[in-house]
C-alpha cells in the first residue's frame, strides 16, 4: 500500500514537473503551469486511474510512448480476464492526456501549440519514469535502468 | 511411372528385405537398402533407406513433406527389430526428427504384404499417438493427452500462436468403404494459445469437435478421390479468449458442412451460435494454396445488442468509455466478400439504443439500416423513435439519414423535436483528418416555450421563449463552436447568448464558454420568478467570459445595472432583506433597519451590481464600480425619496459557494430574519 501511495505521489510529481519544467520549445512560449478547472478535472481523473495502471507499468505491460501516449506494449503481462479492462483504461488515459494537451494550449490562448506541449509531456513522462518501467526512445522500447 | 506404382515397389522391396532377415535381427548381419522415394497425395518421402548395423535397424528419410511443409533428416532407430514371417516389428524405437516431433518413443508392427500393422508414438510429457491399420483397410488413430504444440509440425503457422493443452482424438479412416469415409472425435482440455504480444490469446479452453467426411461418390480409393464431403460440429464450453481488444468468455457452438477438393475448401453451410448473443449463418469458398477467401457470405438475423455491445462494440468503437456504456435492442447483419474486394456490410437495427451512464446521455431506441456496399460509400437511415436525451433534456423522435463517402459523412437536414420547438441541423458534414474528426454545418432552434424548458432544467417556471440561429457550427477535436446566438424572450426583454463553445464536451474536463447580454429586463417579473422579493424596474445584464465547468459557472465577469430611461423603481422590504442576506452583515445599517419595520417598499434611484468570478471568489462592486466609499462599502441600491434607503455591500470578495448557498436560502423557503 505504501508503494502504491509512493507511485501516486510520483504521478503528481511527474505532472507537476511536466507542468513546471522546461526544455522543449513550447516551454519558451507556453505557460505549462497554467491552471484551469478543466486541467484540474483531467489531472484528478488521471491520478485516480493511476493506481489501477501502476502494476502494469511495473510488469512491463504498459509503456510511455515517444508521442506522449500510454501504450499496451506487452499484453501478455496482463492476466487474460483483465486485458480488455486494461485496454479500456489505456484508451481513457490517452483520451484524457490528449484533452490535457489541448486544454493547456487553449488556456495559453494558442491551440496550435498542442503538438509542442504533447512533445514536452512525452519527454517528461519518459524522463521521470522510475527504473523498471518501459519507455520508447528513438532507438525503440527499452526498460529504464 | 506413377507415384502409386513407385510406392508399391518400395513396399515390395521392404517386404523382400524383411523376409531375407526373418527372425530377430542377427548382430552379425549388416545390410543397407535404399528404397528411393514414395509418393502419396499430399505426402512425399524422399531418399528413404533402411539399414541394419550390429542388430540395430534404422529407417532414414532425407525429406518428408506433408502438403508443402518439409521435414529433413528424420530417422527411426530400432534396437529391437524383430522380423517374423512377412511382418516387421520395432520395439523400444526412437524417433529422431526436428522439433516438436523428435524424441518420441516408437513401437510398431507392420506386415507389408497384408498391409496391416500398428504404431505407437509416445512423447514424454507430451502425450501419445496410437495408429492401427487393419486388414480391411481401416485405419484408426487414437491420440491421448497430446500436446497441441505437436500440431505445429503439420501446420507451421500455428507455432506463432503457441498452442497448449491436452488433446484427445479418435479417428477412423475406412479406406475400403465405397466411397471411403473418415470420422473423428477430438476434445481439447485446458487448452490455450498466445501470440508473443499477448494481443491474441486463450486460456483454459475446453473444446470438442466431431468430424466426418466421405470421398466423392465416384471415388473407389482414398487416393483417387476427387474431393471429400465433410460435416463438423464443435462446441466451446469453457475458458475465455482475448482478441484485442475483445474479451470473450466461453459459450459457442459451430456446425458446418462442405467440400474439400484439390486446392480448395468450400463451406456450404455453417452456423455459429454464441451464447447470449445470437447465431451467425454463412457459407464460403476458400483457395488453399495459397490460402485466400474467394467468396464469403454470413448473416446474423437476431443479435442481442445488450451483450454484443458490451463484449464487442464498446471495446472496438469506444474503448475509452467501454465501462460506462449500456446497449439495448436487437440487430441483424449481413456481410459479403467476393473476389478480393472490400467486404460489403448491411446492418438492420431494431429498437437499438446506447446510453452513457457517466455523461447521462443516450440515443434511441432506433430502428433502421446501415449499409456499406464495399465501394467506399455508405448510407444510414434510422428512425429514432425515442429520440435522445442529455441529462434532463429529452429530445423527441426524429428520422436521420446520412451518406458516407470515404471518411466524410454528410447528414441530411435534421429536425430534432425539443419540447414544443425543434433543434434543426442543416448541411452538417463530418470528416476525418489526422488530428481527428472535423465538422461544419448550420443549426437553429425553433422557438421553445420557456416554462417547460425551465422546469426540465430545475429552474423556477419562466415565461417566454427560446430560439437560436447558428449560421456556422464548427466541430474540431475536443471542441464544438457556433457563430450566432441564442435569443431568449424573457422578462419582457431579450436575452442573447453568443460566442457559444463546448470544450471537450465528452470528457471529464468538459466546459462551455459563452457571452450573455440582455437589455431592459423587467425586474419585477424576474424577482417574482425567483421568490426574491419584488423589485420593480428594468435592468441591463452583461456576462462576459462565462465559463461553465461541469455545467456550473467557474469564471465570468457579470454586471447588472438599471437600464436608462423612465420607469417605476421600487424595492420591497422583502427584496431588501434578500439583498441583505446575500451581502452578509452590514448591508443595511441600523437606522435603515428601523425604517424597514414601517414601510413595505422603497423608491430607488438606480441599482448596480457586478461580480468577477475567478478561482472560486466573486469580487463584487456596486452602482459605481470605480468609486470607493470612505467606509469601504459599495452601494448596490441607491435610494431615492423618503424614506431613502441605500443597500450597501461591505464584503467585496465573497466565496462563490457561500454566495450560492445564500442565494439558495433567500430564494428558498423565504428570507431568513437577518434584517429586523
Amino acid at each position: 500500500m505504501n508503494r502504491m501511495r509512493g507511485f501516486g505521489f510520483w504521478l503528481v510529481l511527474v505532472l507537476l514537473s511536466a507542468l513546471t519544467a522546461g526544455g522543449a520549445a513550447a516551454q519558451a512560449q507556453a505557460d505549462l503551469e497554467i491552471d484551469t478547472p478543466a486541467i484540474r478535472a483531467l489531472t484528478a481523473a488521471m491520478k485516480a486511474r493511476h493506481d489501477a495502471l501502476e502494476p502494469h507499468y511495473r510488469s512491463g505491460a504498459l509503456g510511455q510512448a515517444a508521442n506522449g501516449d500510454l501504450v499496451l506494449r506487452d499484453a501478455s503481462q496482463v492476466p487474460l480476464p483483465q486485458r480488455a479492462k486494461v485496454n479500456a483504461l489505456v484508451a481513457a488515459e490517452n483520451a484524457d492526456r490528449a484533452a490535457l494537451y489541448r486544454e493547456i494550449a487553449r488556456a495559453n490562448g494558442h491551440s496550435e501549440w498542442q503538438d509542442e506541449i504533447r512533445a514536452t509531456f512525452a519527454e517528461r513522462f519518459i524522463a521521470r519514469a522510475p527504473a523498471g518501467w518501459w519507455v520508447e526512445r528513438a532507438g525503440g522500447w527499452e526498460r529504464k535502468k | 511411372m506413377t507415384a502409386i506404382s513407385l510406392c508399391r515397389r518400395g513396399l515390395v522391396a521392404a517386404a523382400a528385405w524383411a523376409a531375407a532377415i526373418s527372425g530377430p535381427a542377427p548382430a552379425a548381419l549388416n545390410a543397407e537398402l535404399a528404397i528411393g522415394s514414395l509418393r502419396y497425395p499430399g505426402v512425399a518421402l524422399d531418399d528413404l533407406s533402411v539399414s541394419l548395423v550390429d542388430g540395430v535397424a534404422e529407417l532414414r528419410i532425407a525429406e518428408l513433406r506433408l502438403g508443402n511443409h518439409p521435414w529433413r533428416e528424420l530417422a527411426l532407430r530400432c534396437p529391437g527389430l524383430v522380423v517374423s514371417g512377412a511382418s516387421l516389428a520395432c520395439r523400444d524405437g526412437h524417433l529422431r526428427a526436428p522439433a516438436p516431433l523428435g524424441g518420441a518413443a516408437v513401437d510398431f508392427v507392420f506386415s507389408p504384404a497384408a498391409a496391416t500393422g500398428n504404431l505407437r508414438l509416445t512423447w514424454p510429457g507430451s502425450g501419445s499417438l496410437a495408429a492401427e491399420l487393419g486388414g480391411a483397410g481401416v485405419l484408426t488413430v487414437r491420440a491421448r493427452d497430446l500436446d497441441p504444440a505437436l500440431l505445429t509440425a503439420a501446420l507451421p503457422p500455428l507455432a506463432a500462436w503457441n498452442p497448449a493443452g491436452a488433446l484427445d482424438c479418435d479417428l477412423r479412416l475406412d479406406a475400403a468403404a465405397q466411397p471411403p469415409a473418415v470420422t473423428a472425435h477430438c476434445a481439447l482440455r485446458g487448452g490455450g494459445f498466445a501470440t508473443a504480444d499477448g494481443l491474441r490469446a486463450g486460456e483454459q479452453l475446453d473444446l470438442t469437435i466431431d468430424f466426418s467426411a466421405e470421398a466423392s461418390a465416384e471415388a473407389s480409393t482414398v487416393a483417387n478421390a476427387a474431393g471429400w464431403r465433410w460435416h463438423m460440429a464443435g462446441e466451446w464450453s469453457n475458458g475465455a479468449i482475448y482478441l484485442h481488444p475483445v474479451y470473450l468468455p466461453a459459450g459457442a457452438q459451430l456446425a458446418a458442412t462442405g467440400d474439400l477438393g484439390d486446392g480448395y475448401l468450400r463451406v456450404a453451410e455453417a452456423e455459429l451460435a454464441v451464447d447470449g448473443v445470437g447465431s451467425l449463418r454463412g457459407n464460403a469458398a476458400l483457395d488453399l494454396q495459397p490460402l485466400a477467401v474467394r467468396r464469403l457470405e454470413a448473416e446474423a438475423s437476431d443479435l442481442d445488442l445488450a451483450v454484443l455491445g458490451r463484449l464487442v462494440l464498446a471495446p472496438l468503437l469506444l474503448p475509452a468509455s467501454a465501462d460506462d456504456l449500456d446497449f439495448r435492442g436487437r440487430a441483424a447483419a449481413r456481410v459479403r466478400l467476393a473476389g478480393g474486394q472490400p467486404p460489403a456490410l448491411a446492418v438492420q437495427l431494431r429498437e437499438a439504443g446506447i446510453e452513457h451512464r457517466v455523461l447521462d446521455m443516450g440515443v434511441g431506441p432506433a430502428t433502421g439500416t446501415l449499409d456499406w456496399p464495399g465501394d467506399g460509400t455508405g448510407a444510414l437511415a434510422l428512425r429514432l423513435g425515442g429520440g435522445a436525451h442529455w441529462r434532463g433534456l429529452r429530445f423527441g423522435g426524429f428520422p436521420v439519414r446520412a451518406g458516407l463517402n470515404g471518411e466524410r459523412v454528410t447528414v441530411e437536414p435534421l429536425a430534432i423535436p425539443l419540447f414544443d420547438g425543434a433543434l434543426r441541423l442543416d448541411g452538417l458534414e463530418l470528416w476525418r483528418e489526422d488530428s481527428g474528426w472535423q465538422g461544419a454545418g448550420r443549426a437553429s432552434i425553433d422557438p421553445i416555450s420557456l416554462p417547460e424548458l425551465s422546469a426540465a432544467a430545475g429552474l423556477p417556471i419562466l415565461g417566454g421563449t427560446l430560439g437560436a440561429d447558428f449560421p456556422h457550427v464548427r466541430v474540431a477535436p475536443g471542441e464544438i463552436a457556433v457563430d450566432g446566438e441564442i435569443g431568449i424572450e424573457v422578462f419582457d426583454g431579450r436575452l442573447r447568448v453568443s460566442g457559444l463553445r463546448l470544450i471537450e464536451p465528452f470528457g471529464v474536463g468538459a466546459y462551455a464558454r459563452a457571452e450573455i447580454a440582455a437589455e431592459r429586463l423587467d425586474l419585477g417579473l424576474l424577482t417574482d420568478s425567483f421568490d426574491f422579493g419584488s423589485i420593480s424596474g428594468r435592468v441591463d445584464v452583461r456576462v462576459r467570459d462565462l465559463e461553465l465547468a461541469g455545467w456550473r459557472p467557474v469564471r465570468f465577469a457579470a454586471r447588472i445595472e438599471s437600464s436608462p430611461g423612465r420607469y417605476r423603481r421600487r424595492i420591497s422590504q422583502r427584496a431588501v432583506q434578500s439583498l441583505g442576506a446575500l451581502g452578509g452583515p452590514g448591508v443595511v445599517n441600523a437606522i435603515q433597519r428601523s425604517a424597514l419595520r414601517f414601510f413595505d417598499s422603497f423608491g430607488y434611484r438606480r441599482l448596480g451590481w457586478s461580480c468577477v468570478l475567478e478561482s472560486g471568489v466573486c469580487a463584487m462592486a456596486g452602482v459605481e464600480p470605480e468609486k470607493r466609499r470612505d467606509d469601504g462599502g459599495f452601494v448596490i441600491v441607491e435610494g431615492r425619496g423618503i424614506p431613502a434607503l441605500d443597500v450597501v455591500g461591505y464584503n467585496r470578495r465573497v466565496d462563490w459557494k457561500v454566495l450560492l448557498s445564500r442565494l439558495n436560502r433567500v430564494t428558498g423557503a423565504g428570507a431568513p430574519a437577518m434584517v429586523q
